[in-house]
């Protein structure tokens, strides 16, 4: 039953998940030159946070029959040997004989008796997997408007790869530590990204986009000349804290540097109080109450609402975030100065560019694999050490150190528990752009801004075609919404009102699916019971640096990927000390470099001597004439 | 330049997919640097190599991407053939089970942009060829795609494929991105007749699906038909 070759059951560290922060991990390791062997129970990248197209995508959000159409995978004209197995399945269905759920299932290989080499103890990880997704729906033609639902269906189902949805969707700032990580180490070399190209917001006038330069508030028709004034006056008076901070910002600097430098030390001007309440910040500067929403929600991409149970946002964290944005803005993309990336084809190909970085490095990488036991040695003075693990073909696996996604490990008959912060998301398919206007874009929709007001913002993320998400004249919108208190009987109701709402202003807009699902992260402290011997083991193992666990996606921020390759890079460094270069660039990353500025200056010389003979040429013609003219 | 304007450069990313040693980066040594080595280790820290094929009017540069052996698991990362203009599929052929592999990357990638070409590796191994050339031919052609037989071994129909790629793939700026399409509906009227015969001839209705599908689906129907006026035993 083995896969692995013995060779490659030795490793430095063993990974498991391929989630964005294990994948950051893995690259890291082999970059290093330690051998890395990189596991996954899914049959596909990403972990938590994979995109995945749309057959898959409907088989995990609800009903794998929905998916599926008779004669799947039949192909023209050829003979049924090319056949899958489960449209196999489908075609005998009418006359297999009937079987029972139980003996239907395949038995997965349990291995209560694992032969542990002398010395070494076998510790039972729990085989049950479980997702941070809760409460997962999926329909088609939910507002049953549709005509011909059927047929778009199949159309759609065709080519499921066209699709690649995003369980839960993120976006990068232009200028922040990961860009800087991605391009250093090449990975950005696999990835395509689409600038966002605008903000909006939902307010009760409608779908108002956010000035963002002077000469855009200048123009803008919603806002009123007063209140063009208090912004303006608001963003001179900011302008000296922000563009110290962009030199000073967790992107620019790393977070964890960022983390010692204590903000501002200029606080008079403004007379801020950098742990006082930003929006009481705001009221003082007499901005508007629709102002002061443009700035919290669609600028600092704040979660949550001015509400007692929520979090509030500090003055610090506020201009933080005002940093990241500004210090962002216009670095990319043509024509756009929205400062906001999206992964093409979704945040799952970041991790999977990591880990083709991982590979070339000579990691390993198999998918549909679990580990089922952790191995310790005993030692000499009777503590036990982390030695490996064993998987599911039964596989012994060496390695010193651990790194694991939160849902890859967690101890037998422990069960796993969730943060009460959670986020509820959805995920429709529409006809025509929600937010009036093509292209990869965010709309955030203020609390205030439906009667009765919503219990907290909401955001929408628009995607097209060119992200890569969905095929040619279709169109995605995730919206989420972060909450903080118990579902309640209808936790979608607030976002399928924004929806609806959204839908109103262009009524021929049809949706085509829809889905919902909460995402609960769940509490990396609790994966085991430290009273246990087993619990104790692995308490210690994570207390000595030799496993990390790395948590699920976080339910806020919604939509921003910050925490990723901070984490990793603290795995990296407890590992291997912190003087150990984090992947560093490479030589033909530099090489291209290089080369690429080199080009420029060729093309820019060839130009020049273009120019030149141009030159040389045209004074004699010039003569030709004028000798003409004198004749 | 001398002579009027430089040949235009296109750049293409190219990828290689198939089972695992069927001689991907064989292949891909063969073209780029003309050597062989019976046991290729792979580049440490190699991300592409680059070559360029030389047209009559035009310059196809390659960027070719090798799998990095993450295909020995079956655990290949789409991101790797996403958006590639071409991708060659390789298989073995001394080894059948490495051909079926080859038809389902086929399939995989039949309803993208990329442009495919199967080749068939290890040509060179005449004597235990366990592929009929006529038979992946065939296949080849209904598919619409590009079918060589290949040796990196002995060089055989290596540069001839790369070039046949080039000669084939449709070159436009990224500007034009209308012509683009049209360009690219153009060069894959092939493809697109294959489909066509798939719309009009659904695939299970096909006459070698005849006897196996349809006549036991049709004794069962006859029989679940008979079912009330048969007395089984158990309904006694």
């Amino acid at each position: 039953m083995a896969l692995l070759t013995d060779d490659e059951c030795q490793a430095d560290v063993v990974v498991l998940g391929t989630g964005l922060t294990e994948s950051i991990v893995a690259a890291a390791v082999a970059r290093s030159g330690r051998r890395v062997l990189h596991l996954d129970a899914a049959e596909t990248y990403g972990g938590a946070g994979r995109s995945l197209p749309l057959r898959e995508y409907i088989a995990w959000a609800g009903d794998a029959r929905d998916a599926r159409m008779p004669g799947d995978g039949v192909q023209a004209g050829g003979d049924l040997r090319s056949l899958p197995r489960h449209g196999w399945q489908r075609l005998w269905e009418p006359f297999a004989p009937r079987r029972t759920p139980e003996t239907a299932e395949m038995p997965e290989e349990t291995r209560e008796q694992t032969e542990v080499p002398e010395g070494q103890r076998a510790f039972a990880l729990s085989p049950e997997r479980t997702e941070c997704y809760a409460e997962r729906s999926f329909e088609w033609d939910p507002f049953q408007q549709m005509n011909g639902i059927r047929r778009k269906k199949n159309e759609l189902l065709r080519n499921p790869s066209a699709f690649s949805l995003d369980l839960s969707p993120r976006l990068l700032y232009g200028r922040s530590e990961h860009v800087d990580v991605l391009i250093e180490s090449g990975v950005a070399r696999y990835l395509e990204f689409q600038g966002l190209k605008f903000t909006r917001v939902l307010t009760s006038e409608g779908l108002i986009s956010v000035p963002l330069t002077k000469s855009e508030i200048f123009q803008d028709a919603h806002l009123s000349k007063a209140e063009k004034r208090m912004l303006m006056r608001f963003i001179t008076s900011i302008q000296p804290y922000v563009s110290s901070l962009a030199f000073q910002s967790a992107a620019q600097l790393g977070v964890d540097q960022a983390a010692k430098i204590k903000g501002p030390s200029d606080q008079s001007a403004l007379g801020m109080e950098l742990d006082g309440s930003w929006r009481a910040f705001l009221q003082q500067q007499n901005l508007s109450e629709r102002l002061q929403d443009f700035i919290t929600y669609s600028i600092c991409l704040w979660d949550w609402a001015p509400t007692e149970a929520f979090p509030q946002l500090s003055c610090r964290e506020a201009l933080e975030r005002l940093g990241a944005f500004i210090s962002s803005l216009g670095l990319y993309g043509r024509g756009t100065s929205m400062p906001l990336l999206f992964p093409m084809y979704g945040i799952g190909e970041v991790s999977q560019g990591y880990t083709r970085l991982c590979a070339v490095h000579r990691g390993v990488y198999a998918l549909r694999t679990r580990a089922t036991h952790l191995l310790a040695q005993e030692e000499e003075d009777g503590t036990m050490q982390l030695s490996g693990l064993v998987t599911c073909r039964g596989e012994q696996i060496k390695a010193s150190r651990l790194v694991a996604a939160c849902g890859e490990l967690l101890q037998d008959q422990v069960p796993s528990q969730s943060s009460s912060q959670h986020c509820r998301r959805m995920t429709v398919l529409l006809s025509s752009p929600p937010l009036g206007e093509e292209g990869v874009s965010l709309c955030v929709v203020p609390p205030q801004s439906l009667d009765p007001p919503l219990q907290n913002v909401v955001q929408v993320l628009q995607l097209d075609f060119s992200s890569g998400a969905c095929p040619h004249g279709y169109f995605l919108a995730h919206l989420s919404q972060a909450s903080i208190s118990d579902p309640g009987p209808l936790p979608f109701a607030d976002l399928d009102r924004v929806l609806e709402e959204l839908l109103k202003r262009s009524p021929k807009t049809a949706c085509i699916f829809r889905c919902r699902y909460l995402q609960r992260p769940r509490d990396v402290a609790t994966r085991w019971d430290v009273s246990t011997r087993t619990g104790g083991f692995m308490e210690r193992c994570l207390h000595e640096e030799r496993l990390a666990v790395v948590s699920d996606p976080p339910a806020v921020p919604q939509l921003l990927a910050v925490q990723e390759v901070h984490d990793a890079r603290r795995i990296f460094g407890s590992f291997f000390g912190a003087e150990s270069a984090f992947l560093p660039k490479p030589q033909h990353v530099a090489e291209e470099e290089m080369s690429g500025s080199l080009e420029e200056l060729e093309h820019f010389n060839q130009q020049m001597q273009a120019q030149e003979a141009q030159e040389a040429q045209e004074p004699p013609v010039a003569s030709l004439v004028q000798e003409d003219a004198e004749q | 330049m001398a002579s009027g304007t430089p040949p235009k450069v296109f750049h293409f990313k190219l990828v290689l997919l198939g089972d695992a040693s069927v001689g991907k980066s064989c292949l891909v040594v063969r073209f780029a640097k003309g050597e062989f080595y019976e046991y290729q280790e792979p580049t440490i820290g190699a991300a592409f190599m680059t070559q360029t094929v030389s047209l009559s009017s035009e310059v196809v540069k390659y960027e070719i991407w090798d799998t990095a052996g993450q295909e020995r698991y079956k655990s290949l990362a789409p991101m790797y053939y996403r958006g590639a203009a071409a991708a060659v599929i390789v298989f073995d052929i001394t080894s059948r089970e490495s051909f079926d592999a080859a038809k389902s990357w086929v399939a995989e990638l039949q309803n993208t942009d990329t442009l495919i070409a199967l080749a068939g590796n290890k040509s060179d191994l005449e004597a235990s060829r366990a592929v009929e050339r006529e038979m992946a031919k065939s296949y080849a052609d209904q598919m619409g795609i590009l079918y060589m037989e290949t040796s990196a071994k002995s060089g055989q129909n290596v540069n001839e494929l790369f070039h046949e790629i080039a000669v084939r793939l449709p070159k436009q700026s990224k500007e034009d991105d209308q012509s683009r399409g049209f360009a690219a509906v153009a060069s894959t009227v092939q493809r697109g007749r294959a489909k066509l015969r798939e719309r009009f001839l659904p695939s299970f209705l096909h006459k070698e699906n005849f006897r196996c599908l349809f006549l036991p689906w049709f004794c069962s129907f006859l029989s679940r038909l008979a079912k009330p006026f048969i007395q089984t035993p158990e309904s006694c």
